[in-house]
């Protein structure tokens, strides 16, 4: 194109096209507009309307778009001209986030640019394949003046033409299917490969960063659009070049795609040699899913137990592969909790004892890193006697004192799991030496000696463990129940039996001064309650303001003081999401979920977290792991159903900033109450009273409750109601429930409820992840509103709704 | 329909208005630094690169030509070098390294009339094989260029003598997954495309989409064809799909229409291939989702392979002026930072925001 064509283009012109398809004037009415449901027409009376050609009705319009936005959210008639956001279109933290990004990039690609300028440059022809042609048979004498363009030759449209040219017209060509013969193709399929390795010689260490990205980048597209073959080579293309958690992790998931256990699981092995210290939580997810889905397989292919064989994996196995991650991230969690002893909310569940214990595992070197890692894992996954042989591996190559001291102890909570008592406690005796008064080991010892029912022992261990750490609820108990048994059993004079209560060294004492219990520390311990509430009230405060880098200064001052509140580390972890921080708001809700393993707060924010370190680290992994977080969260709030349990209080009140967040977590902890009290609230006045009562009627599969509460939520509040409720099964429980309750006494108020029930968020999403089960049920629903006489609607009517649904 | 807000949203950045006429800009790979192609009012040619600045557009390099530029590509240079090639309205290619840009590094007259395209592959990390330059011209050739080769192009490819020339308005380059094969893709002010298969050195697939196609890209230049854009004159664009090839039928495609304008350009976005911008003539920018179809492809009556073409969302439109938007470059560096120039003489820095949600 050159200026020619642009000055010539007379494509500004307005569109006088509309008096060919003109619309009576009695159409250009609320009622009229209402009542149409044909598309096309509405698409031109707003045509009409917009036009201001029979008067300008603004309302008129709006309440024109309002109406086919209802019958087709994607019309082409409700695309508008928008102009470009400017700062006020955000708010103030979204706009800042945009701007620094942008710095921070600016600045880091200047830094790049120079660093490129000053490499060498030093020339690899010898990379690059030799000019087309010079070696090449065909002459380009006989290429130019190709036949190409032998046939009749397309003209132009004429400047006439153009005059004559009609853009609206011509552009509604395009619903019409292009009907244009085409040459016969070519088909030449030979050498379609591409290649899995790439000749990186002579590349400089960022050009390879950036090559290994793009490739993973074309890996995602291809996953995404669905061709995992293709993925697969691409990922594989960019671990060649530049091994990356991220390509293997996601070749893992191609992989699963493809039903390629074996190479899943040797992805899965590789992610955690190249990055031992892990500790995000989607990498974990994905390999633990990766594994607990093989291991899966092991079991169903006869290898049973803990300890089988996890390599073992069957190849033939089971047709019901598991087809996504969600699935996945459930394996895995159901798996090891099948495999792992109850933990009953001991202070050593495995899960975050082991995290913590990598952290502290710096100093190792990596094939003992490596060794140890394995044996956390394995520990994660219930392996416990493969996850003894790890450690044991990892102590033979290994004699520094702290670090042994962890191993030793880490080898006891295994030999505790397998129920080898008398082995875990010469474990811990050993972890002890090396590390005299160290918690973990103390308490492990005493639980192998309370198991022996060696109980003075046990009674001595817990006691002194309890002296370095107070809040061990668990050993509280113990303790309690010991002292009990010890009573029973040698009368009131038990305590001069006991063996000689280890004096805790001074220097100990010292160093738990906070944690002992001597009187005149209850002053100071008042003063610091004191102290602690006000901190933590003016952290609040910050909050509320939406200082949040303040505010986290003054929780992390608050856990100075007591480091056992849990509702401290969940308001820091909302402030480190607001600040983006979200592997540190992760460690904090982990912290949380240690001191109180059923806060739903934490869990939530944890999920948070996990989003948004899955926002950037690996956006294909987004939806399975926030759902694997969130069914977590819904298992426990079944696990916590237990009335007697005692709940506590949350004291601290909730900064209420975010009302989308707040929300979920209020609904998220009625929801409990609801499941608890296993009544259902039938009259909801708003969203949240709503969720829970269907929630409720799902969980107890009762289609009455639920057409009784459909029945009395007016229909056009239903989306709102729904939206963040709605997945698959509540859609399918909701079409069940209308098929079989309220169709037949009330097709007017089904064909209400679907009506507005598909305008709801997410449903269109929704619609897609329902089985085939659900779908048949849906269409059967129609087809029975179809069979119902109802002056409500027509047949039309369903026919165009079913047309949203099915 | 998600809430308006989780939609991605076109920022402007900065702009800037000049005093010549631009016909392109391009950013420079690993850089903040773009560069503005253009002619100025006495008929010379400007080249001009312009650094992000702390939320500015600075000058930094301003180099004059005796003619006008019409178009340039960074697609053939190594990452190392940097080398932009640019067509000029004389028919001239040029390389220019950018550090010192008054001696071009390579140059030809490729064309006897006005190069309207030029594209690249081969550099950058993107697509294996040869480094090669393709231009399109009024002159009706399509010219393939090795800039290790003097001279003459690699290859040539013109209509048979007595023949029309129909002046080629845009090429692209695609298909060069491995060393040998490649793909040239050129678009013609009659409506014809035409794919040049440059491993077999034949014509692969010929389409006519009625009106003058001013722009095709395919969605990645290094992997198998998967999808190309072209649009078109009179404000539509198509969308092919480019893996399954019917005997008859060829490719499956999805048009939509945009802009009620010319359909400048397309450009997608390099991290993500199913995302692309159109720019209007009437200075719009419509920023668009291919979704795939459940299946690709299907069997048809025959027991022949038949492509599925997908749909086509839009997320997101804006206009920024009132004059065409004549050229639009996504940063390689950086998702959603784009430079785009325009006929009111401007050219605008944007940021797209969100789009690692879509």
């Amino acid at each position: 194109m050159s200026l020619d064509t642009i000055s010539s283009s007379p494509l500004h012109t307005q569109p006088a096209s509309l008096t060919t398809h003109s619309v009576p004037v009695e159409h250009l009415d609320y009622k009229y507009i209402e009542k149409c449901s044909d598309l096309k027409y509405l698409e031109k009376i707003l045509g009409v309307l917009r036009s201001g050609k029979e008067g300008i009705y603004p309302h008129l319009t709006e309440f024109c778009e309002k109406h086919i936005e209802k019958l087709d959210p994607r019309s082409r008639a409700l695309r508008k001209e928008n102009f470009p956001a400017t700062s006020a279109s955000f708010s103030k933290d979204e706009w800042d986030q945009i701007t620094n990004e942008l710095q921070t990039w600016e600045n880091e690609i200047k830094i790049n640019d120079v660093e490129l300028n000053k490499q060498l440059f030093f020339c690899n022809d010898v990379n690059i394949p030799p000019v087309r042609g010079s070696n090449c048979s065909i002459q380009k004498v006989t290429y130019s003046g190709d036949k190409a363009y032998s046939k009749t030759c397309h003209l132009p449209r004429s400047y006439q033409d153009w005059d004559k040219f009609d853009v609206e017209k011509e552009c509604a060509k395009i619903d019409e299917t292009l009907t244009t013969k085409e040459s016969a193709a070519i088909i030449d399929d030979s050498l379609l490969k591409i290649q899995s390795k790439i000749d990186t010689t002579g590349l400089t260490e960022q050009e390879k960063v950036v090559l290994a990205n793009r490739e993973k980048d074309k890996g995602n597209e291809a996953f995404r659009a669905g061709d995992y073959e293709e993925a697969v080579t691409y990922y594989t293309r960019s671990v060649y070049i530049m091994p990356m958690t991220t390509a293997y992790n996601n070749r893992a998931q191609a992989e699963i795609k493809l039903q390629r256990w074996y190479d899943v699981l040797s992805d899965c092995e590789r992610v955690l040699q190249l990055e031992p210290h892990n500790t995000k939580e989607n990498r974990q997810a994905a390999v633990r899913g990766g594994m607990g889905n093989a291991q899966k397989k092991a079991h169903s292919g006869g290898a049973r137990g803990p300890t089988a064989n996890k390599y073992k994996v069957k190849a033939e196995g089971e047709p019901a592969a598991v087809a996504n991650r969600k699935n996945l991230a459930n394996g895995s969690s159901s798996s090891g909790s099948s495999t792992a002893q109850p933990a009953n909310g001991r202070p050593d569940s495995p899960g975050e004892e082991r995290t913590e214990s990598t952290c502290a595992s710096g100093a190792l070197p990596p094939p003992l890193a490596r060794l140890k890692n394995e044996g956390n894992q394995l520990f994660k996954n219930g392996q416990f006697g493969d996850a003894l042989e790890k450690y044991t591996q990892a102590i033979t190559g290994f004699t520094e004192a702290e670090d042994l001291c962890i191993l030793y102890s880490n080898r006891a909570a295994c030999y505790l799991k397998d129920g080898n008592s008398s082995d875990c406690i010469a474990d811990c005796s050993r972890a002890l030496e090396l590390q005299p008064f160290s918690l973990k080991p103390l308490l492990r010892r005493a639980m192998a000696y309370e198991s022996l029912e060696r109980y003075r022992k046990a009674y001595v261990d817990y006691k002194t463990a309890l002296q370095i750490d107070s809040s061990i609820q668990a050993a509280h108990d113990s303790v309690n129940r010991i002292t009990r048994l010890l009573i029973e059993q040698d009368g009131a004079e038990w305590r001069q039996k006991l063996p000689e209560i280890p004096a805790v060294p001074v220097s100990l004492r010292q160093h738990h001064t906070a944690a002992t219990s001597s009187t005149h520390l209850h002053k100071e311990n008042d003063t610091q309650e004191a102290r602690f509430t006000s901190l933590k009230t003016e952290g609040n405060e910050l909050v509320k303001k939406g200082q949040y880098q303040e505010a986290v200064g003054k929780y992390s001052e608050c856990l100075k003081l007591k480091s056992d509140e849990c509702a401290i580390f969940t308001n820091r972890a909302l402030c480190f999401i607001k600040l983006k921080r979200f592997a540190e708001a992760k460690q904090d809700c982990n912290s949380a979920l240690n001191l109180e393993s059923s806060n739903k707060k934490a869990f939530y924010r944890r999920a948070l977290a996990n989003k948004g370190l899955k926002v950037r680290v690996l956006p294909l992994e987004v939806n399975p792991t926030i759902q694997y977080s969130v069914t977590a969260l819904l298992k426990q709030q079944r696990a916590t159903g237990s009335p007697s349990q005692p709940r506590r209080d949350i004291t601290i009140t909730e900064v209420e900033d975010d009302d989308e967040e707040g929300d979920a977590v209020k609904s998220s902890s009625d929801g409990e109450q609801k499941s608890t009290s296993q009544t259902i609230n039938l009259q909801p006045s708003n969203a949240y009273e709503f969720g829970q009562a269907l929630n409720a009627a799902r969980s107890l599969n009762d289609t009455a409750a639920c057409a009784q509460l459909l029945r009395t939520v007016p229909p056009d509040s239903l989306p709102q109601y729904v939206s963040t409720q709605l997945d698959g099964h509540t859609l399918s429980f909701i079409m069940k429930t209308l098929d079989t309750h309220l169709l037949a006494s009330e097709p007017g108020v089904v064909y209400q409820l679907l009506d507005h029930l598909h305008t709801t968020e997410r449903f269109s999403m929704v619609l897609m992840m329902l089985n085939p089960d659900e779908r048949r049920q849906m269409t059967q629903l129609f087809e029975h509103l179809c069979s119902v006489d109802c002056e409500d609607f027509s047949q039309n009517d369903i026919k165009n709704l079913a047309n949203k649904y099915i | 329909m998600s809430a308006p807000l989780d939609k991605p949203q076109v920022v402007s950045h900065s702009q800037k208005s000049l005093n010549y006429s631009l016909f392109d800009s391009k950013w420079i790979p690993c850089s903040a630094k773009f560069v503005c192609l253009g002619s100025s009012c006495r008929g010379t040619g400007l080249m001009q690169i312009y650094e992000l600045q702390h939320g500015d557009i600075k000058l930094v390099k301003e180099t004059e030509k005796t003619k006008p530029i019409k178009c340039g590509t960074f697609g053939a240079s190594s990452l190392q070098q940097r080398h932009l090639a640019t067509g000029d309205f004389d028919g001239n290619l040029h390389v220019w390294n950018l550090e010192a840009p008054d001696v071009p590094v390579y140059s030809v007259k490729a064309h006897k009339e006005i190069v309207n395209a030029v594209d690249g592959v081969g550099g950058l990390g993107i697509g294996d094989g040869a480094p090669e330059i393709v231009t399109g011209s009024r002159d009706g050739t399509v010219k393939v260029w090795d800039p290790r080769q003097k001279d003459t192009p690699v290859a040539n490819m013109e209509p048979v003598e007595g023949e029309t020339k129909r002046d080629c308005w845009t090429v692209a380059f695609g298909h060069a997954f491995n060393d040998q094969d490649r793909c040239v893709c050129a678009g013609y002010d009659n409506g014809d495309i035409k794919l040049f298969d440059l491993r077999n050195m034949s014509v692969r697939w010929e389409k006519n989409i009625k009106n003058g196609v001013c722009s095709v890209e395919f969605d990645r230049k290094d992997i198998q064809m998967n999808k190309l854009v072209a649009t078109s004159l009179e404000g539509k664009f198509h969308v092919f799909d480019m893996r399954t090839e019917h005997p008859t039928k060829g490719f499956a495609s999805v048009s939509e229409k945009a802009h009620k304008s010319t359909v400048w350009q397309v450009r997608h976005l390099p991290q993500n291939r199913d995302i692309f911008m159109t720019a209007g003539g009437a200075g719009n920018l419509h920023l668009w989702k291919y979704e795939y179809p459940a299946k690709r492809s299907e069997m048809d009556g025959d027991g022949e392979e038949r492509g599925v073409a997908g749909t086509l969302n839009l997320l997101q439109n804006v206009t920024l002026s009132t004059q065409p938007i004549s050229s639009l470059d996504w940063s390689p560096d950086k998702q959603g930072l784009c430079v785009c120039s325009s006929f009111d003489q401007c050219v605008r820095v944007l940021i797209v925001t969100k789009l690692n949600r879509v």
